[in-house]
């Protein structure tokens, strides 16, 4: 009993033990908040990363891609009807694109997409700006361009299948923040979500003879738009609709550049994608997949013989049923690829074989386990560093015991004098140790919790007093506010170590304590 | 003639300084009897106190045998010596040594505490602090359980350090020079304490270097040069 009654009075009397308290709570907080920012931005690499894969990837890396995709996709269909949900071909090249009013070039990655298998395969569909507010408008079939108008009362409107679109959207999102605060107000140009062109004749529409019409695209939100400094939010300078060009290089089967060299072709912005991962948001624009396999000469092209080569895709989408398995489904699919390889070996070309050979089935994760682990060792680096500076707070507390030990010497031997065993001074202060370190633990993982918690706010009163101090800047990250997720089980185990570390701090002490005789101790001066 | 409580003899204790050796006890024997009072007088540095801390077994000898009650001291294990250091002897040191953290009732209660667990302190606590409070009362302190070491005099101190050794009714009492840091007032307020619970029938040794101190035991043995020279019965003439 006397351990306890001691070890707390101690925590209450000794003020020096209030610098190790400090010093466990400082470093459970940073660890915590280190641990969590870190660990929230990986969760929502992650999750971002899933979204815009699929549950399976199939491809062979390369830019000529591989034959025989569809029928691919209908053998799985056909083989794991329980197994595989959508499967979708993509196209990968890349190429310039340059926007036609400004002159603006920009080195972009052109996706070929069949939009709507793509949205259902990944988190596609949520990415896109226009898409969100107006339903349905968003294609990448060819298009003219929509036009503002003004009605009777000079107040902007948008074309028909706009107005009806936005009104769909803002019945079901009466809360949207855009909207809510948004009125039309008469002799002023369109001010709701999205940038349009005004028709000054006042009839709002598509306007323009077929020539004008171009296939859509979908580009990347940080190739075209710009960030407002502070708030993050994205400027549109270019109007639905803008002539977007894009030049790309279409390849042969052996990789060579085609002999009609570079295509430029002619595309109007449908829409602009936000990820929200910026290696995606930065360089990915996506148009028909039809069109683009046409465009890089991967669509069938004649052989001399009257036949034609098979048409080519670089990669295939694979989304899994509820409730199966990622690995078990890769497995699947992996054999079901194998088979169907097999099953076409006869009527493949040498190089059509080998570029089929090349293909890999992987799970999301594992495609991008590269990105994910550098990320999460980056995490487990910096947890460690800040784990190794903790130690200074063990070093710290098994001075401040060796302190206190020295200054307590004779209670010591006074203690032990009246019977007290030398485990049961030295379990003193252990305990004394592991008070400081519950101390210190509770405190910090509070302080550590609310600070991550409060983390976004915190940077905003910062941002209020004094813009410079804005140190997670929306216009640079793709994430608009710093990851803020506590994960209990990870603040449980931060804890744990704080406290047994404590113990070890001043177990060293500790034993001394408990070793030295009475009568030295008493002697002690 | 009673029993005797205690017995040491041969006692030998040396202690190193640096290159030297300093010889302090070599062949000491001596014997307490249950209810004796009994004061060992010896010269400053002559071993006293060391022989005082071996009987209580807070140090150890080098040579010899301590007795207590039938069991050799130093035959026993740390655990053994440590639970008997808590239940049947009691000491008193020349500087109190009551911690300065706790206040008169709490360092009376910290050998209590030490006799008993964790899980059973709720079910003894209660006798406990009664008997606490008792002693301190009969110490002569019952108004100032509440009052830090630091608060105390001298002698005040003194009467805590008592009653912190007699909490668990312990068969022995060791007072290590218990008037030398007092006042002569003092220091005959907490002789006659002791003489009062010496006459309650509680065994005491007293180590002292003073003549008049000694008086009051029933019998005083000299140390010099680490022996026991001569065992006077005393027929108490320095008390008043």
């Amino acid at each position: 009993m006397y351990k306890l009654f001691l070890t707390l009075r101690y925590l209450r009397k000794r003020r020096i033990a209030i610098f190790a308290v400090i010093s466990v709570w400082l470093c459970v907080a940073m660890v915590i908040i280190v641990g969590s920012v870190m660990g929230g931005f990986l969760d929502t690499l992650k999750e971002r990363s899933r979204g815009l894969l699929s549950d399976i990837v199939v491809d062979n890396a390369t830019l000529q891609g591989f034959p025989f995709y569809q029928e691919f996709i209908e053998h799985l269909h056909r083989k794991l009807p329980d197994v595989v949900d959508t499967a979708t071909p993509v196209i990968y090249n890349y190429g310039i694109l340059r926007i036609e009013a400004t002159s603006f070039t920009k080195p972009v990655r052109v996706v070929g997409v069949r939009l709507d298998e793509y949205k259902r395969v990944n988190d596609f569909g949520n990415s896109l700006f226009y898409d969100k507010y107006y339903p349905g408008t968003t294609s990448l079939d060819e298009q003219w361009k929509p036009y503002a108008g003004f009605d009777e009362h000079d107040t902007a409107i948008l074309p028909p299948d706009h107005e009806q679109a936005l009104q769909r959207f803002a019945e079901r999102n009466p809360d949207d923040e855009k909207l809510r605060d948004w009125k039309r107000l008469p002799n002023r140009p369109f001010e709701g979500p999205g940038n349009f062109d005004v028709n000054f004749d006042g009839i709002p529409g598509y306007f323009g003879e077929e020539r004008d019409k171009a296939p859509g695209i979908i580009v990347g939100c940080n190739i075209i738009n710009e960030r407002a400094p502070g708030t993050g939010e994205y400027r549109r300078s270019q109007p639905r609709g803008s002539k977007l060009i894009v030049t790309i290089l279409p390849l042969t089967i052996t990789g060579k550049v085609g002999i009609e060299g570079a295509t430029t072709v002619v595309t109007r912005l449908a829409d602009d994608s936000r990820t929200r991962v910026f290696e995606i948001d930065d360089v990915c624009c996506y148009v028909d997949f039809k069109r683009l396999q046409e465009w890089l000469l991967m669509s069938p092209q004649p052989l001399e013989d009257g036949g034609e080569t098979p048409a080519r895709a670089s990669q295939l989408l694979i989304s899994l049923k509820p409730g199966v398995d990622t690995i078990e489904g890769r497995k699947l699919v992996d054999a079901e690829w194998e088979a169907f390889r097999a099953s076409v070996a006869d009527r493949v070309s040498r190089l059509d074989h080998r570029l089929m050979s090349f293909v890999e089935v992987e799970t999301w994760e594992e495609r991008q386990v590269q990105f994910i682990a550098a990320v999460e060792k980056e995490r487990i680096l910096v947890t460690a560093l800040f784990g190794v500076i903790s130690m200074v707070a063990v070093v710290l507390i098994g001075c401040i015991f060796w302190m206190i030990v020295v200054q307590k010497t004779r209670d010591i031997g006074i203690i032990k004098s009246i019977g007290a065993s030398a485990r049961g001074v030295a379990m003193i202060f252990v305990g004394f140790g592991v008070a400081v370190g519950v101390l210190g633990a509770a405190l910090g993982a509070a302080t550590g919790s609310l600070f991550v918690w409060y983390i976004n706010d915190i940077q905003d009163f910062l941002v209020s007093l004094d813009p410079n101090l804005r140190v997670w800047s929306p216009d640079v990250y793709t994430f608009d506010s710093i990851p803020n997720v506590v994960k209990v089980d990870e603040v449980l185990v931060i804890c744990l170590i704080a406290v047994v570390a404590s113990a070890i701090g001043a177990l060293i002490p500790a034993t001394i304590a408990g070793r030295v005789w009475p009568v030295k101790a008493l002697r002690y001066e | 003639m009673s029993k005797k409580l205690l017995t040491a003899e041969h006692i030998h204790k040396h202690y190193r300084i640096g290159p030297a050796t300093l010889k302090v006890l070599h062949g000491a024997t001596l014997a307490v009897h249950a209810g004796e009072f009994l004061a060992i007088r010896g010269a400053s540095g002559s071993g006293k106190s060391t022989l005082l801390h071996i009987l209580g077994s807070l140090d150890s000898p080098d040579g010899g045998t301590v007795v207590y009650d039938g069991i050799d001291l130093f035959a026993l294990g740390n655990r053994e010596r440590e639970r008997l250091r808590c239940m049947e002897v009691g000491f008193v040191f020349q500087f109190y040594h009551l911690l300065p953290e706790l206040n008169v009732i709490e360092n009376v209660l910290l050998p209590s505490m030490i006799a008993s667990g964790v899980l059973t302190w709720p079910f003894a606590r209660r006798k406990a602090k009664d008997i606490a409070h008792e002693v301190v009362a009969r110490v002569g302190l019952g108004e100032r359980v509440s009052h830090r070491p630091a608060e105390l005099s001298g002698g005040e101190r003194q009467r805590v350090a008592i009653a912190r050794a007699l909490v668990n009714r312990p068969k022995l009492l060791l007072a290590d020079e218990p008037t030398g840091n007092l006042d002569r007032k003092t220091g005959k307020e907490i002789l006659d304490l002791l003489s009062s619970l010496n006459e309650q029938g509680q065994t005491i040794v007293m180590v002292t270097h003073d003549a008049q101190s000694a008086g009051y035991a029933h019998r005083c043995v000299n140390l010099r040069d680490g022996k026991i020279e001569d065992d006077t019965d005393t027929n108490v003439p320095g008390r008043p």
